[in-house]
């Protein structure tokens, strides 16, 4: 699923619905592990909830990269902890690069 | 030598393309079962390879598999399936005294191409690089994984040596005994070559690329009609143990480490030379304290090049000519070039040789080169020896490197 899926239609939440699974999908695809049992709470840090070593955690934020495309400096991967940290981060990304496709 | 002083091979761990346990292996080379396949590679199209099909996740979880690479899970594959079959009571052993050495021929070229190919599809956004390309592309990963999922504390080394990787890994592990410095070694080589578009390419580059319409046929040496290497991944490592400890705790010891040497041509980075195999050969049967005439059993490198195997053929030729000329076989045939396992792969058909009293047949001998004639190609149906006493296998690589290492029959 690219980024252009969460920005398809005008109904906010269900994109991030959609976000948000993907964020579980790449998870699962970093730890090779179904998550699909582990009710994450989105307010918690991930790494409080579900085993991942700091190598791992950036692996996720490589692969965030990567599938979603999205700019992600190094400085705000310190500063993202909980599922809702990443959500709204990618978030913004998505639609301030959809505001400039828009522009151009 | 004291029986403090002789190495013996007490556990055999192996993945190979026709099979990947010891028993699977033996049966495939015993009824000519082939592990070659068709590959797609890309940029090159379909290629022969020897692929290995066995359970990554038998000794590994998922997550470990992904921060590792294909030569270190063949080797936790291979260094665990050893460590069963040796009977050994591991969570007793205490694990600083526990060496590893893993040979291989290459190591990195595969995370780095992956890497390379991502990196080109993301406009060479330096971002997107793997946190993990420098543990995963270290040479010493292979054995790493090992020490890191078994837990090992003792040394661990990645042996690079080309095509006679496998035998420098099991001769290196041997002096570690020797030396006093760990109790046990597990030691052997691996190869993930398959998974290289470089190797292929290179291999087509130099013209030594094998292709053959049924890719079970491609590996062919001795054959008139050989036109190459088969690149295979596998791998085969070893327990080994000094004799005096094997026999206290009662191991089964499937043979003792002789002899060996390793030599170098010095002349050319690819081009082999029969006179410095020959002098290799010469010296492991020295050390040994055996002659020529005493060896029932040639494994023999066998790349199915034209140069490779005619140089080899002399290099055997004139090592024995002077007594019986020893069975000469080989399991490149049924399996590919599996690199840095090779050699180790070689020695566990030698081995499983001195415990069922038969010598594997090469296959795809169609019709044999003249100028191999001169030697006793095991072809066509299994050749029943019955007590072989000695073998030697030969490994020999690129940039020179050359190995040869005897295998003697339990002798208590």
């Amino acid at each position: 699923m690219g980024q252009g899926n969460y920005m398809a239609t005008a109904d906010t939440s269900l994109n991030r619905i959609a976000l948000r699974a993907e964020f579980i999908r790449i998870l699962q695809s970093v730890l090779r592990e179904d998550i699909s049992d582990v009710t994450l709470n989105d307010d918690l840090p991930i790494r409080q909830q579900i085993s991942m070593d700091s190598m791992d955690f950036l692996d996720f934020a490589i692969e965030v990269r990567k599938n979603l495309r999205i700019e992600l400096p190094d400085e705000a991967i310190a500063e993202l902890s909980s599922i809702r940290d990443w959500l709204d981060f990618a978030w913004s990304e998505l639609q301030s690069r959809t505001r400039d496709d828009s522009l151009n | 030598m004291s029986s403090r002083d002789r190495i013996v091979i007490t556990g055999i761990g192996l993945c190979a393309p026709n099979g990947c346990s010891l028993a699977e292996y033996r049966d495939a080379l015993l009824t000519g079962k082939s592990g070659v396949i068709n590959l797609e590679m890309r940029h090159l199209g379909v290629v022969p390879a020897g692929v290995c099909n066995f359970d990554e996740f038998k000794y590994q979880g998922r997550s470990d598999r992904r921060r590792g690479t294909r030569a270190g899970s063949i080797s936790i594959y291979c260094a665990s399936e050893a460590i069963h079959n040796s009977e050994l009571r591991w969570s007793n052993i205490p694990k600083n005294r526990v060496g590893i050495c893993v040979g291989i021929t290459e190591h990195g070229n595969v995370e780095t191409e992956q890497q390379l190919g991502e990196l080109s599809q993301f406009k060479n956004d330096i971002a997107i690089w793997s946190n993990y390309h420098n543990t995963r592309s270290i040479a010493n990963n292979p054995a790493g994984e090992v020490s890191i999922r078994l837990g090992i504390t003792g040394p661990h080394l990645t042996i690079g040596a080309a095509c006679a990787a496998g035998n420098a890994g099991l001769i290196h592990g041997a002096q570690l005994l020797m030396l006093g410095d760990v109790d046990i070694a597990l030691a052997g080589g691996v190869s993930e070559c398959i998974q290289s578009f470089g190797i292929f390419a290179s291999f087509h580059s130099q013209k030594a690329l094998a292709r053959h319409a049924d890719p079970t046929k491609a590996s062919r040496p001795f054959d008139v009609e050989r036109n190459g290497i088969v690149p295979a991944e596998g791998g085969c490592i070893f327990v080994l143990e000094r004799l005096s400890e094997a026999l206290q705790r009662g191991a089964n010891i499937y043979g003792e480490l002789a002899g060996y040497a390793m030599n170098s041509d010095a002349t050319d980075l690819v081009h082999p030379v029969a006179e410095r195999q020959t002098e290799c050969m010469r010296l492991a049967i020295a050390r040994a304290g055996i002659q020529p005439g005493d060896i029932g059993y040639v494994g023999s490198h066998a790349t199915g090049t034209d140069r490779g195997d005619i140089t080899e053929c002399d290099a055997i030729h004139g090592t024995f000519a002077d007594g019986e000329l020893p069975a000469v076989t080989n399991s490149k045939s049924l399996i590919g070039h599996t690199m840095g396992a090779a050699g180790a792969l070689e020695t566990a058909a030698l081995l499983c040789a001195m415990q069922d009293g038969l010598i594997h047949p090469t296959v795809n001998l169609e019709k044999i080169d003249d100028r191999c004639r001169s030697l006793r190609i095991v072809a066509g149906s299994p050749l029943a020896i019955g007590d072989l006493q000695f073998g030697i296998v030969n490994s020999f690589g690129m940039l020179g490197i050359n190995s040869s290492v005897i295998i003697a029959r339990p002798r208590l």
